[in-house]
Protein backbone atom coordinates (compact mmCIF):
# COMPACT_ATOMS: atom_id res chain seq x y z
CA UNK A 1 0.00 0.00 0.00
CA UNK A 2 1.59 3.51 -0.82
CA UNK A 3 1.43 6.44 0.95
CA UNK A 4 -1.25 8.05 -0.85
CA UNK A 5 -3.39 5.23 -0.82
CA UNK A 6 -2.82 5.23 2.59
CA UNK A 7 -3.80 8.55 3.10
CA UNK A 8 -7.26 7.95 0.75
CA UNK A 9 -8.28 5.66 2.70
CA UNK A 10 -7.67 8.26 6.24
CA UNK A 11 -9.37 7.11 8.95
CA UNK A 12 -10.96 4.01 7.76
CA UNK A 13 -7.49 2.05 7.80
CA UNK A 14 -6.29 -0.80 10.04
CA UNK A 15 -7.34 -0.44 13.72
CA UNK A 16 -3.63 -0.33 14.37
CA UNK A 17 -3.96 2.96 12.51
CA UNK A 18 -6.31 4.36 15.26
CA UNK A 19 -3.27 7.01 16.11
CA UNK A 20 -4.13 8.64 12.54
CA UNK A 21 -7.84 8.82 12.68
CA UNK A 22 -7.45 12.87 13.70
CA UNK A 23 -5.17 13.10 11.14
CA UNK A 24 -2.25 14.83 13.04
CA UNK A 25 0.79 12.55 12.03
CA UNK A 26 -0.06 13.67 8.39
CA UNK A 27 -0.14 16.70 10.11
CA UNK A 28 3.25 16.82 12.32
CA UNK A 29 4.83 15.11 9.05
CA UNK A 30 4.17 18.41 7.22
CA UNK A 31 4.85 20.71 10.16
CA UNK A 32 8.25 19.16 10.20
CA UNK A 33 8.50 18.83 6.63
CA UNK A 34 8.06 22.99 6.40
CA UNK A 35 10.35 23.58 9.27
CA UNK A 36 13.63 21.76 7.01
CA UNK A 37 11.97 22.90 3.60
CA UNK A 38 14.48 25.62 3.22
CA UNK A 39 17.91 23.86 4.40
CA UNK A 40 16.45 20.79 2.30
CA UNK A 41 16.11 23.25 -1.03
CA UNK A 42 19.55 25.36 0.04
CA UNK A 43 21.85 21.62 0.35
CA UNK A 44 20.47 21.15 -3.04
CA UNK A 45 21.53 24.14 -4.10
CA UNK A 46 25.16 24.43 -3.26
CA UNK A 47 25.03 20.40 -3.90
CA UNK A 48 25.91 19.79 -0.47
CA UNK A 49 26.46 15.95 -0.42
CA UNK A 50 26.79 15.95 3.25
CA UNK A 51 23.74 18.38 4.15
CA UNK A 52 21.60 16.52 1.36
CA UNK A 53 22.41 12.86 3.21
CA UNK A 54 21.76 14.06 6.60
CA UNK A 55 18.20 15.61 5.45
CA UNK A 56 17.60 12.36 3.18
CA UNK A 57 17.99 10.10 6.46
CA UNK A 58 15.86 12.40 8.73
CA UNK A 59 12.93 11.74 5.54
CA UNK A 60 13.27 8.03 5.64
CA UNK A 61 13.50 8.48 9.48
CA UNK A 62 10.03 10.48 8.92
CA UNK A 63 8.51 8.37 5.93
CA UNK A 64 8.88 5.32 8.52
CA UNK A 65 7.40 7.16 11.21
CA UNK A 66 4.18 8.52 9.50
CA UNK A 67 4.01 5.28 7.10
CA UNK A 68 4.39 7.33 4.44
CA UNK A 69 6.65 4.78 2.21
CA UNK A 70 6.95 7.01 -1.09
CA UNK A 71 9.16 9.64 1.67
CA UNK A 72 11.10 6.64 2.73
CA UNK A 73 11.96 4.93 -0.60
CA UNK A 74 12.69 7.87 -2.63
CA UNK A 75 14.61 9.15 0.90
CA UNK A 76 16.46 6.17 0.48
CA UNK A 77 17.44 6.26 -2.59
CA UNK A 78 18.72 9.52 -2.43
CA UNK A 79 21.08 8.20 0.38
CA UNK A 80 22.20 6.11 -2.21
CA UNK A 81 22.55 8.50 -5.15
CA UNK A 82 24.65 10.59 -2.10
CA UNK A 83 27.23 7.40 -1.31
CA UNK A 84 27.73 6.91 -5.25
CA UNK A 85 27.92 10.20 -6.31
CA UNK A 86 25.37 9.87 -8.15
CA UNK A 87 24.32 13.43 -9.50
CA UNK A 88 21.79 12.32 -12.59
CA UNK A 89 20.42 10.14 -9.49
CA UNK A 90 20.20 12.52 -7.34
CA UNK A 91 18.22 15.04 -9.16
CA UNK A 92 15.37 12.18 -9.43
CA UNK A 93 14.98 11.54 -5.76
CA UNK A 94 14.80 15.66 -5.38
CA UNK A 95 11.86 15.64 -7.44
CA UNK A 96 10.53 12.55 -6.25
CA UNK A 97 10.55 13.81 -3.09
CA UNK A 98 9.25 17.58 -3.64
CA UNK A 99 6.36 15.50 -5.69
CA UNK A 100 5.61 13.39 -2.38
CA UNK A 101 5.96 15.96 0.05
CA UNK A 102 3.67 18.77 -2.29
CA UNK A 103 0.72 18.16 -0.73
CA UNK A 104 1.60 17.91 2.78
CA UNK A 105 0.92 21.31 3.52
CA UNK A 106 -2.53 21.08 1.70
CA UNK A 107 -5.02 21.60 4.47
CA UNK A 108 -6.05 18.47 5.97
CA UNK A 109 -9.53 16.54 5.75
CA UNK A 110 -11.61 16.16 8.57
CA UNK A 111 -11.82 12.80 9.97
CA UNK A 112 -14.56 10.37 9.01
CA UNK A 113 -16.23 8.58 12.06
CA UNK A 114 -15.95 5.27 11.72
CA UNK A 115 -19.25 2.93 11.64
CA UNK B 1 50.31 31.50 18.26
CA UNK B 2 48.82 28.47 16.75
CA UNK B 3 47.86 29.08 13.18
CA UNK B 4 47.45 25.70 12.29
CA UNK B 5 44.12 25.36 10.25
CA UNK B 6 41.57 23.05 10.87
CA UNK B 7 40.45 21.27 7.55
CA UNK B 8 38.02 19.18 9.31
CA UNK B 9 35.07 21.57 8.02
CA UNK B 10 36.73 21.99 4.91
CA UNK B 11 34.52 22.43 1.71
CA UNK B 12 35.54 20.67 -1.38
CA UNK B 13 33.71 21.47 -5.08
CA UNK B 14 34.51 18.85 -7.72
CA UNK B 15 33.69 19.14 -11.26
CA UNK B 16 33.52 16.88 -13.49
CA UNK B 17 31.34 15.53 -16.65
CA UNK B 18 32.32 11.82 -15.97
CA UNK B 19 30.69 10.46 -13.19
CA UNK B 20 33.17 7.39 -12.82
CA UNK B 21 35.67 10.14 -11.97
CA UNK B 22 33.26 12.54 -9.66
CA UNK B 23 33.06 8.58 -7.80
CA UNK B 24 36.88 8.51 -7.51
CA UNK B 25 37.65 11.71 -6.71
CA UNK B 26 34.77 11.73 -4.02
CA UNK B 27 35.69 8.66 -2.36
CA UNK B 28 39.45 9.83 -2.10
CA UNK B 29 38.34 13.00 -0.42
CA UNK B 30 35.08 11.65 1.56
CA UNK B 31 37.83 9.23 3.40
CA UNK B 32 39.89 12.55 4.20
CA UNK B 33 36.66 13.93 6.02
CA UNK B 34 36.47 16.94 3.65
CA UNK B 35 32.62 18.05 2.91
CA UNK B 36 31.63 17.40 -0.66
CA UNK B 37 29.58 19.53 -3.17
CA UNK B 38 29.69 18.24 -6.48
CA UNK B 39 28.81 19.44 -10.28
CA UNK B 40 28.74 18.15 -14.17
CA UNK B 41 29.61 21.05 -16.01
CA UNK B 42 30.95 24.73 -15.77
CA UNK B 43 27.25 26.54 -15.71
CA UNK B 44 26.33 24.64 -12.49
CA UNK B 45 29.82 24.65 -11.18
CA UNK B 46 29.29 28.51 -11.25
CA UNK B 47 25.83 28.13 -9.47
CA UNK B 48 27.01 25.46 -6.71
CA UNK B 49 29.87 27.53 -6.24
CA UNK B 50 28.39 30.66 -5.42
CA UNK B 51 25.48 28.85 -2.81
CA UNK B 52 28.56 26.69 -1.62
CA UNK B 53 31.00 28.72 -0.85
CA UNK B 54 34.00 26.21 -0.81
CA UNK B 55 37.16 26.67 0.52
CA UNK B 56 38.69 24.60 -2.64
CA UNK B 57 37.71 23.68 -6.18
CA UNK B 58 38.67 20.46 -8.16
CA UNK B 59 37.87 22.08 -11.78
CA UNK B 60 38.00 19.49 -14.97
CA UNK B 61 39.14 21.19 -18.28
CA UNK B 62 37.38 19.14 -21.29
CA UNK B 63 33.44 19.72 -20.54
CA UNK B 64 30.61 20.22 -22.50
CA UNK B 65 29.20 24.07 -22.98
CA UNK B 66 31.09 26.14 -20.86
CA UNK B 67 34.93 24.11 -20.49
CA UNK B 68 36.92 24.43 -17.52
CA UNK B 69 39.20 27.47 -18.23
CA UNK B 70 36.01 29.83 -19.01
CA UNK B 71 34.57 28.70 -15.88
CA UNK B 72 37.56 29.39 -14.15
CA UNK B 73 38.00 32.88 -15.61
CA UNK B 74 34.20 33.62 -14.59
CA UNK B 75 34.81 32.72 -10.98
CA UNK B 76 38.27 34.66 -10.70
CA UNK B 77 35.49 37.50 -11.83
CA UNK B 78 33.23 36.73 -8.69
CA UNK B 79 34.55 39.37 -6.01
CA UNK B 80 32.71 36.66 -3.71
CA UNK B 81 35.04 33.08 -4.94
CA UNK B 82 38.07 35.28 -6.39
CA UNK B 83 40.37 33.72 -3.40
CA UNK B 84 38.63 29.99 -3.56
CA UNK B 85 42.12 28.55 -4.81
CA UNK B 86 40.78 26.16 -8.08
CA UNK B 87 43.08 23.00 -9.12
CA UNK B 88 42.40 22.05 -12.44
CA UNK B 89 42.65 18.13 -12.86
CA UNK B 90 42.50 17.37 -16.43
CA UNK B 91 44.09 14.84 -18.75
CA UNK B 92 44.85 18.07 -20.73
CA UNK B 93 48.82 17.44 -20.29
CA UNK B 94 50.44 19.47 -23.27
CA UNK B 95 52.30 22.68 -22.18
CA UNK B 96 50.27 25.56 -23.65
CA UNK B 97 46.89 23.69 -21.56
CA UNK B 98 48.91 23.64 -17.81
CA UNK B 99 50.11 27.88 -18.69
CA UNK B 100 47.02 28.45 -19.51
CA UNK B 101 45.10 26.84 -16.49
CA UNK B 102 47.57 29.10 -14.26
CA UNK B 103 47.12 32.28 -16.61
CA UNK B 104 43.32 32.43 -15.91
CA UNK B 105 44.10 31.90 -12.37
CA UNK B 106 44.74 28.19 -10.87
CA UNK B 107 46.50 27.55 -8.09
CA UNK B 108 47.98 23.98 -9.45
CA UNK B 109 47.55 22.03 -12.51
CA UNK B 110 47.26 18.26 -11.85
CA UNK B 111 46.87 15.75 -14.89
CA UNK B 112 44.83 12.81 -15.25
CA UNK B 113 45.62 9.93 -14.21
CA UNK B 114 46.51 11.50 -10.69
CA UNK B 115 48.51 9.62 -7.80
CA UNK B 116 45.84 9.45 -5.05
CA UNK B 117 48.25 10.71 -2.38
CA UNK B 118 50.33 13.65 -4.44
CA UNK B 119 46.78 14.63 -5.17
CA UNK B 120 46.15 14.48 -1.52
CA UNK B 121 48.67 16.51 -0.63
CA UNK B 122 48.13 19.16 -3.22
CA UNK B 123 44.80 19.47 -1.56
CA UNK B 124 46.45 19.83 1.84
CA UNK B 125 48.93 22.56 0.87
CA UNK B 126 46.55 24.50 -0.73
CA UNK B 127 43.82 24.38 1.91
CA UNK B 128 46.05 24.93 4.43
CA UNK B 129 47.47 28.12 3.04
CA UNK B 130 43.94 29.24 1.88
CA UNK B 131 42.92 29.09 6.37
CA UNK B 132 45.95 30.60 6.93
CA UNK B 133 45.82 33.25 4.93
CA UNK B 134 41.88 34.00 6.00
CA UNK B 135 43.32 33.45 9.74
CA UNK B 136 45.93 36.32 9.19
CA UNK B 137 43.65 38.48 7.73
CA UNK B 138 40.91 37.83 10.60
CA UNK B 139 43.95 38.75 13.00
CA UNK B 140 45.03 41.45 11.14
CA UNK B 141 41.09 43.10 11.39
CA UNK B 142 41.04 42.31 14.63
CA UNK B 143 44.36 43.73 15.30
CA UNK B 144 43.23 46.56 12.92
CA UNK B 145 40.93 48.25 15.68
CA UNK B 146 43.81 49.37 17.85
CA UNK B 147 45.22 51.67 15.12
CA UNK B 148 43.72 54.63 13.22
CA UNK B 149 41.84 53.17 9.90
CA UNK B 150 44.34 55.34 7.66
CA UNK B 151 47.16 54.41 9.48
CA UNK B 152 46.03 50.97 9.04
CA UNK B 153 45.21 50.86 5.62
CA UNK B 154 48.43 52.53 4.66
CA UNK B 155 50.47 50.07 6.36
CA UNK B 156 48.86 47.08 4.89
CA UNK B 157 48.84 48.66 1.69
CA UNK B 158 52.07 49.01 1.77
CA UNK B 159 52.79 52.82 1.21
CA UNK B 160 53.72 53.11 5.12
CA UNK B 161 56.77 50.78 7.30
CA UNK B 162 56.10 50.03 10.23
CA UNK B 163 59.95 51.38 12.38
CA UNK B 164 60.57 54.24 14.49
CA UNK B 165 60.73 57.84 12.17
CA UNK B 166 59.12 61.17 12.33
CA UNK B 167 58.46 64.21 10.09
CA UNK B 168 57.04 67.95 10.73
CA UNK B 169 53.68 68.06 9.29
CA UNK B 170 51.50 70.95 9.91
CA UNK B 171 48.05 69.22 11.39
CA UNK B 172 44.62 70.60 12.94
CA UNK B 173 44.22 68.79 16.05
CA UNK B 174 40.89 67.77 17.92
CA UNK B 175 40.68 66.91 21.65
CA UNK B 176 37.13 66.13 23.13
CA UNK B 177 36.11 64.28 25.99
CA UNK B 178 32.94 63.51 28.36
CA UNK B 179 31.49 66.57 30.87
CA UNK B 180 31.30 65.45 34.15
CA UNK B 181 32.13 61.89 33.18
CA UNK B 182 33.40 60.64 36.13
CA UNK B 183 30.60 61.26 38.35
CA UNK B 184 27.76 59.59 35.56
CA UNK B 185 30.15 56.41 35.17
CA UNK B 186 29.96 56.29 39.55
CA UNK B 187 26.49 56.06 38.53
CA UNK B 188 26.75 53.15 36.43
CA UNK B 189 26.83 49.29 36.27
CA UNK B 190 30.16 47.82 34.49
CA UNK B 191 28.07 46.52 32.14
CA UNK B 192 25.94 49.13 31.60
CA UNK B 193 29.05 51.67 31.30
CA UNK B 194 30.52 50.27 29.06
CA UNK B 195 27.72 50.06 26.70
CA UNK B 196 27.20 53.57 26.94
CA UNK B 197 30.64 54.66 26.63
CA UNK B 198 31.60 52.54 23.62
CA UNK B 199 27.98 53.21 21.92
CA UNK B 200 28.93 57.56 22.55
CA UNK B 201 32.70 56.29 20.79
CA UNK B 202 31.32 54.33 18.49
CA UNK B 203 29.10 57.30 17.09
CA UNK B 204 31.83 60.03 17.48
CA UNK B 205 34.32 57.46 15.66
CA UNK B 206 32.36 56.91 12.89
CA UNK B 207 31.44 61.10 12.50
CA UNK B 208 35.57 61.45 12.51
CA UNK B 209 36.50 58.75 9.85
CA UNK B 210 33.41 60.44 7.79
CA UNK B 211 35.32 63.73 7.98
CA UNK B 212 38.28 62.04 7.10
CA UNK B 213 40.07 62.63 10.57
CA UNK B 214 42.94 60.26 11.77
CA UNK B 215 41.79 58.67 14.77
CA UNK B 216 44.84 58.97 17.11
CA UNK B 217 43.46 57.67 20.47
CA UNK B 218 40.90 56.96 22.99
CA UNK B 219 41.95 58.18 26.47
CA UNK B 220 39.00 57.06 28.61
CA UNK B 221 36.06 58.95 27.53
CA UNK B 222 38.34 61.40 25.78
CA UNK B 223 39.59 61.34 22.41
CA UNK B 224 41.97 62.66 19.92
CA UNK B 225 42.10 62.99 16.57
CA UNK B 226 43.51 64.91 13.95
CA UNK B 227 43.94 65.71 10.49
CA UNK B 228 46.29 66.79 7.73
CA UNK B 229 48.23 63.41 7.82
CA UNK B 230 48.66 60.54 6.19
CA UNK B 231 45.84 62.89 4.00
CA UNK B 232 45.60 66.49 3.76
CA UNK B 233 43.11 68.75 1.87
CA UNK B 234 44.89 71.70 2.41
CA UNK B 235 45.67 73.93 5.88
CA UNK B 236 42.14 75.59 5.44
CA UNK B 237 40.48 72.62 4.30
CA UNK B 238 41.88 70.18 7.41
CA UNK B 239 40.79 73.38 10.22
CA UNK B 240 37.35 72.77 8.57
CA UNK B 241 36.82 69.29 8.06
CA UNK B 242 37.48 69.25 11.41
CA UNK B 243 35.24 72.38 12.78
CA UNK B 244 32.80 70.51 10.85
CA UNK B 245 33.60 66.93 12.66
CA UNK B 246 32.79 69.01 16.02
CA UNK B 247 30.06 70.19 14.89
CA UNK B 248 28.53 67.61 13.59
CA UNK B 249 30.08 65.41 16.49
CA UNK B 250 28.37 67.92 19.24
CA UNK B 251 24.57 67.38 17.68
CA UNK B 252 25.35 63.65 17.88
CA UNK B 253 26.31 63.87 21.31
CA UNK B 254 23.37 65.98 22.05
CA UNK B 255 21.17 63.41 20.37
CA UNK B 256 22.80 61.06 23.22
CA UNK B 257 21.94 62.91 26.26
CA UNK B 258 26.01 63.48 26.32
CA UNK B 259 27.64 67.04 26.84
CA UNK B 260 30.87 67.04 25.27
CA UNK B 261 33.72 69.76 25.88
CA UNK B 262 35.79 70.39 22.90
CA UNK B 263 39.76 71.47 22.08
CA UNK B 264 40.71 72.64 18.37
CA UNK B 265 44.32 73.90 17.71
CA UNK B 266 46.57 73.67 14.47
CA UNK B 267 49.99 74.24 13.51
CA UNK B 268 53.30 72.24 13.12
CA UNK B 269 53.44 68.99 14.74
CA UNK B 270 56.08 66.12 14.61
CA UNK B 271 54.34 62.73 13.49
CA UNK B 272 55.59 59.85 13.66
CA UNK B 273 56.15 55.86 15.15
CA UNK B 274 56.91 56.94 18.81
CA UNK B 275 58.28 54.15 21.47
CA UNK B 276 60.77 51.07 21.03
CA UNK B 277 61.01 48.69 18.47
CA UNK B 278 58.51 45.83 19.94
CA UNK B 279 56.00 48.63 20.88
CA UNK B 280 55.36 52.01 19.03
CA UNK B 281 52.56 54.26 18.88
CA UNK B 282 51.94 56.10 15.74
CA UNK B 283 50.63 59.77 17.18
CA UNK B 284 51.71 63.56 17.37
CA UNK B 285 53.81 65.32 19.57
CA UNK B 286 53.69 69.66 19.54
CA UNK B 287 52.61 72.74 20.69
CA UNK B 288 49.06 72.53 18.72
CA UNK B 289 48.21 69.02 20.37
CA UNK B 290 48.88 70.70 24.03
CA UNK B 291 47.00 73.70 23.28
CA UNK B 292 43.77 71.24 22.05
CA UNK B 293 43.91 69.42 24.83
CA UNK B 294 44.61 72.84 27.17
CA UNK B 295 41.21 74.29 24.99
CA UNK B 296 38.84 71.22 25.63
CA UNK B 297 39.84 71.21 29.43
CA UNK B 298 38.63 74.38 29.73
CA UNK B 299 35.63 74.81 27.51
CA UNK B 300 32.52 74.68 29.07
CA UNK B 301 29.87 71.15 28.18
CA UNK B 302 28.87 71.27 25.01
CA UNK B 303 30.96 73.96 23.72
CA UNK B 304 34.13 74.41 21.53
CA UNK B 305 37.07 75.85 21.20
CA UNK B 306 39.40 76.43 18.60
CA UNK B 307 42.52 78.13 18.48
CA UNK B 308 43.01 81.52 16.73
CA UNK B 309 44.83 79.90 13.32
CA UNK B 310 42.04 77.32 13.56
CA UNK B 311 40.15 80.49 13.41
CA UNK B 312 42.03 82.32 10.68
CA UNK B 313 42.34 79.14 8.36
CA UNK B 314 38.62 78.41 8.95
CA UNK B 315 37.24 81.82 7.39
CA UNK B 316 33.98 82.26 6.53
CA UNK B 317 33.30 78.83 5.46
CA UNK B 318 31.51 77.93 8.51
CA UNK B 319 27.75 79.42 8.62
CA UNK B 320 29.02 80.61 12.14
CA UNK B 321 29.44 83.97 13.98
CA UNK B 322 31.55 85.18 16.86
CA UNK B 323 29.85 84.80 19.79
CA UNK B 324 31.87 86.25 22.59
CA UNK B 325 35.39 86.61 23.24
CA UNK B 326 37.31 86.32 26.86
CA UNK B 327 40.22 85.86 28.23
CA UNK B 328 42.32 82.26 28.88
CA UNK B 329 44.64 82.38 31.36
CA UNK B 330 47.41 79.86 31.87
CA UNK B 331 48.30 78.59 28.33
CA UNK B 332 51.97 78.66 27.26
CA UNK B 333 51.73 81.14 24.53
CA UNK B 334 49.96 83.55 26.84
CA UNK B 335 47.89 86.59 26.30
CA UNK B 336 45.35 84.70 24.22
CA UNK B 337 41.52 84.71 24.41
CA UNK B 338 38.31 83.24 23.58
CA UNK B 339 35.50 84.23 20.90
CA UNK B 340 32.29 82.24 20.75
CA UNK B 341 30.79 81.91 18.42
CA UNK B 342 26.83 81.98 17.57
CA UNK B 343 24.88 79.90 14.73
CA UNK B 344 22.47 81.75 12.99
CA UNK B 345 19.22 80.96 13.38
CA UNK B 346 19.27 78.93 16.27
CA UNK B 347 17.21 80.38 19.67
CA UNK B 348 20.39 78.51 21.58
CA UNK B 349 23.92 79.42 20.62
CA UNK B 350 25.93 76.93 19.27
CA UNK B 351 29.05 77.49 21.33
CA UNK B 352 32.22 77.67 19.14
CA UNK B 353 35.13 79.49 20.77
CA UNK B 354 38.31 81.14 19.61
CA UNK B 355 41.30 81.42 21.05
CA UNK B 356 43.90 84.30 20.05
CA UNK B 357 46.73 86.29 20.94
CA UNK B 358 46.60 89.23 22.41
CA UNK B 359 46.49 92.09 19.70
CA UNK B 360 44.72 90.40 17.08
CA UNK B 361 41.38 91.99 16.34
CA UNK B 362 38.51 90.08 16.09
CA UNK B 363 35.82 93.03 15.58
CA UNK B 364 34.71 91.76 12.04
CA UNK B 365 32.92 89.30 14.44
CA UNK B 366 31.62 91.69 16.88
CA UNK B 367 33.37 90.23 19.67
CA UNK B 368 32.06 90.49 23.19
CA UNK B 369 32.09 87.98 26.32
CA UNK B 370 29.53 85.50 26.78
CA UNK B 371 30.82 82.41 27.68
CA UNK B 372 33.82 82.56 29.74
CA UNK B 373 36.00 79.45 30.39
CA UNK B 374 35.86 77.84 33.44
Amino acid sequence: MTGRTRRQLGNLAVTSQAVRLDGAPREDLARKFSAVRDAWRESLRARDLDAVAELAARFARWGNDYEDPNLAHWAQQTMACVERFDLDGLDRCAAEIDAATANLSAPVAPAETPP
Amino acid sequence: MNLAPDLSQARILMVDDTPQNLKLLGLLLRQQGYRLSAARNGHEALEVASAAAPDLILLDVAMPGLDGFATCQRLKADPALRDVPIIFLTAAVDHESVMRGFSVGAVDYVTKPFEAEELLARVRTHLELRFARARLFDLANKLGRYLSPQVYASIFSGERDVRIESYRRDLTVFFGDIANFTRTAERMSEADLTRWLNGYLDEMARIALRHGGTLDKFIGDGMMVFFGDPTSRGLAGDAQACVQMALDMQRAARRLGIAVRMGIAAGSCTVGNFGCSERMEYTIIGRPVNLAARLQSVAHAGQILISETVFDRVGGALPCTLDGIFELKGLEEGGQGLVGRRWPGRSRPQRLGVAWKGGRAVEPWGAHLSHPPR
